[in-house]
């Protein structure tokens, strides 16, 4: 072979492609590879041949690694997770959990890891478990820490205080009460060692096992409270439905409703107790009611000192049309109103927002859109703003892009990885625009676990240093200066777009980049807004 | 674009203790670069275990040496050129086998490896021009290929299972990936402007 030129495609014993796939796949016999190794040692090109090869294996065991995630999560998780399907080019299930526990340092860093939430991989570094966290009330966990949506896998949960509601992939739900441990053994299996929980087993999940120190709870359908005390005893309420007590010292026994049982802690039925106080449905209701209203009224108050902001260019709140709905006027909330940047709504619907009763903007239909017009030219930019994404399903989802891509202006998306990427264009006179691209990819954010859930994204540029901060609920995500940066350029918006991309550029290759998903509050500053800055705005923004 | 990792303070690490944030700053920088550390050795070692192998004995090197890692650096390439060390000691270890590169050989690979070619946004180019060739694939070869590429996977089990002969379905696997990567060249050079 000669220096310098490609690879032999086509020779007797396949070509190169075929030695390099055998060589990959641990094929290549002895001929193959003395070839093999002749032609990377005499040719750079078929070296770098040789690299793309790698890298294609990489990519490809990338992708199909998170495929077979999919399908064992669909399997298993049965019809009921609430996560959408995502693209297939979600994050690889990281393999970096193994180095951890053998550089020795797991125990220390458990406390500081933003992954800690993730769940448990299995020896495939496929995704598992067992359970979602679904909503929680003033809840606070020892060791780790729950976020609503988050996937469980077996393990210990200890409540110091609060109320989490635990959705197993059987469909049975528990709410837990705290102080309260609860040990997630399998997606039909859990053991109360105390406290008190609220159990709910809708017909698809009959079977549903709690274990209690002395006990083992069948339940055959619908809803029982079971509290756990210090001591180890135990005492069961049947509100609705049957369950059957296995306890370890006595003989089964079939509760039906409005029955109860108490079984101490080595497994005998105790007779004579006091009615325990079991975990009541208004109890539930009431905290969770009572919670989300204070919760929505610290956002008011932040929400009507921000609107006043002074470096606010436009804040929508994306409050539906009132009735005759002649027109999609999306408000500009920020004060003094400024009613020349109101927006307007395009092919979108109307959908439950982050608080009950609340509404946000979706963008379902393709042609779906919020159009804006921001006049001015800015030296700084912050944009933020609450986004449900139900699917990442594009090469590139938009949260706010400006017609076109004329110098200076700004675009703000969610990439196939599922990170945020912002860029702005600067091109040379005469070039198109794309070369000369400043452009930033955060970590990839939107993945199984954060999919379907109301997310606080924003992102900082500073025009004179060319930072990019970009955050992901009040969390630092991606940081970094364009190398391509020149400092002193005025960033402009014009007509512009959240949620979908008005005016692609003639030809271009993607044009289409509707959001799958909702967005809610839309901020728009001319300054660079502080780390704390967008935690509060986090803060006070979000929920749980 | 510069690598993804200066989103790190670099206080953590720059004093150099076991506290916890040069805990965190390393797992974080570790998680970071770890698909691109993982490409560089897989063109030094002859299988997917030894890759592993070798990246879980370089991870605890650069952990043991990490007070001495310059933060306002690039950690992957640091991870790489102890990885590299690793990789030779790996060789150096295992039996000639039969798919061990000449000495000769084994040194370019390792030397030219461009950690520059690494970086983000270059991956999510790549990543996203493969997904849009493997979308250009019939149903039934993009799911035949990417089983094949399921960990575990043997490629004459899974001929079986399809039904197929191993060899003419290896060679179905082979003419897929050299169609992807051709695809994905087209892709690439026609992507002057994004």
């Amino acid at each position: 072979m000669k220096e310098n030129t490609r690879p032999d495609l086509h020779d007797a014993d396949g070509g190169w492609p075929s030695r390099m796939s055998a060589w990959l796949d641990g094929r290549l016999d002895e001929q193959g590879m003395a070839r093999l190794d002749a032609e990377l040692r005499s040719s750079p090109a078929a070296r770098q041949a040789f690299r793309d090869w790698i890298e294609l294996d990489v990519l490809l065991n990338d992708v199909a690694a998170r495929v077979d995630a999919d399908a064992t999560a669909a399997a298993s998780a049965a019809a009921t997770l609430s996560v959408a399907p995502a693209s297939v080019l979600r994050p690889r299930p990281t393999r970096v959990g193994w180095i951890v526990a053998s550089t020795g340092v797991a125990a220390a860093l458990a406390a500081v890891l933003w992954w800690r939430n993730e769940p448990p991989a299995n020896a495939d570094g496929v995704p598992g478990g067992c359970a979602v966290v679904g909503r929680l009330v003033d809840v606070a966990v020892a060791g780790t820490s729950l976020q609503p949506g988050a996937s469980l896998g077996p393990g210990l949960i200890r409540l110091d205080r609060g109320l989490a509601q635990l959705e197993f992939f059987s469909g049975a739900t528990l709410w837990v009460e705290g102080e309260a441990e609860v040990e997630i053994i399998s997606a039909s299996e859990a053991r109360l060692r105390s406290g008190r929980v609220r159990a709910h087993v809708p017909p698809a999940a009959r079977g549903f096992v709690v274990h209690a120190p002395g006990a083992r709870l069948v339940d055959l359908g619908t809803a029982f409270g079971l509290n756990v005390a210090a001591d180890g005893s135990a005492a069961v309420r049947v509100f609705d439905g049957e369950v059957i007590v296995h306890p370890t010292g006595g003989t089964d026994t079939r509760l039906g409703s409005g029955d109860s049982l108490d079984v101490d802690g080595s497994g005998h039925t105790l007779a004579g107790r006091a009615p325990a106080s079991f975990l009541a449905v208004d109890e539930v209701t009431t905290a969770v009611a009572g919670h989300g209203r204070e919760r929505r009224a610290a956002w008011s108050r932040w929400f009507d000192e921000a609107r006043r902001d002074p470096r606010l260019v436009a804040l929508y709140r994306f409050d539906p049309p009132q009735p005759p709905r002649l027109e999609g006027l999306v408000r500009n909330a920020a004060e003094p109103a400024q009613r020349r940047r109101d927006g307007a709504a395009v092919g979108v619907t109307w959908t439950a927002g982050r608080w009950p009763g609340s509404d946000a903007v979706a963008f379902r239909r393709a042609g779906g859109r919020v159009r804006v017009a921001i006049d001015g030219e800015y030296r700084a930019m912050s944009l933020a703003c609450w986004t449900r994404v139900d699917a990442v399903d594009r090469s590139y989802n938009s949260l706010f892009l400006t017609d076109g891509y004329d110098p200076g202006e700004p675009h703000w998306q969610i990439f196939a990885d599922g990170s945020l990427m912002f860029s702005i264009g600067y091109p040379l006179d005469g070039e198109r625009a794309g070369r000369h691209n400043q452009i930033y990819h955060s970590r990839p954010v939107f993945t199984a676990d954060t999919l379907g859930e109301w997310h606080h994204v924003a992102v900082t540029y500073d025009g004179s240093s060319g930072e990019v901060a970009q955050y992901f609920d009040g969390r630092l995500v991606g940081r970094e200066v364009s190398p391509l940066h020149a400092p002193g350029r005025p960033i402009r918006l014009g007509p512009a777009e959240i949620g979908n991309w008005g005016l692609p550029t003639p030809g271009h290759r993607h044009p289409l980049r509707s959001l799958n998903g909702a967005i809610d509050e839309f901020a728009i500053y001319h300054a660079v807004l502080a780390p704390e800055e967008i935690v509060k705005m986090f803060e006070a923004g979000r929920v749980e | 674009m510069t690598g993804d990792d200066t989103d790190l303070t670099p206080q953590g690490a720059a004093s150099g203790d076991d506290g916890p944030d040069a805990h965190a700053l390393f797992v974080r920088l570790l998680l970071a670069h770890e698909s691109r550390v993982r490409g560089f050795i897989r063109g030094l070692v002859p299988t997917w275990n030894d890759v592993d192998e070798v990246l879980q004995q370089a991870s605890l090197v650069a952990w043991q040496k990490f007070a001495a890692f310059d933060p306002h650096t690039d950690f992957g390439r640091w991870l790489m050129v102890i990885a590299r060390f690793e990789a030779l000691k790996h060789r150096r270890r295992a039996a000639r086998g039969p798919r061990c590169f000449s000495h000769e050989t084994w040194e370019l690979l390792a030397s030219e490896a461009d950690p520059a070619s690494h970086d983000g946004n270059r991956i999510a180019r790549r990543r996203a021009a493969l997904e849009e060739c493997l979308a250009g694939l019939a149903e039934h070869r993009r799911q035949a290929l990417l089983e094949a590429h399921m960990p575990g996977v043997r490629i004459g089990a899974l001929a079986r299972r399809l039904g197929q002969r191993e060899q003419a379905f290896y060679k179905t696997i082979q003419r897929l990936r050299a169609t992807l990567l051709d695809c994905m060249r087209r892709r690439l050079s026609a992507e002057a402007t994004t």
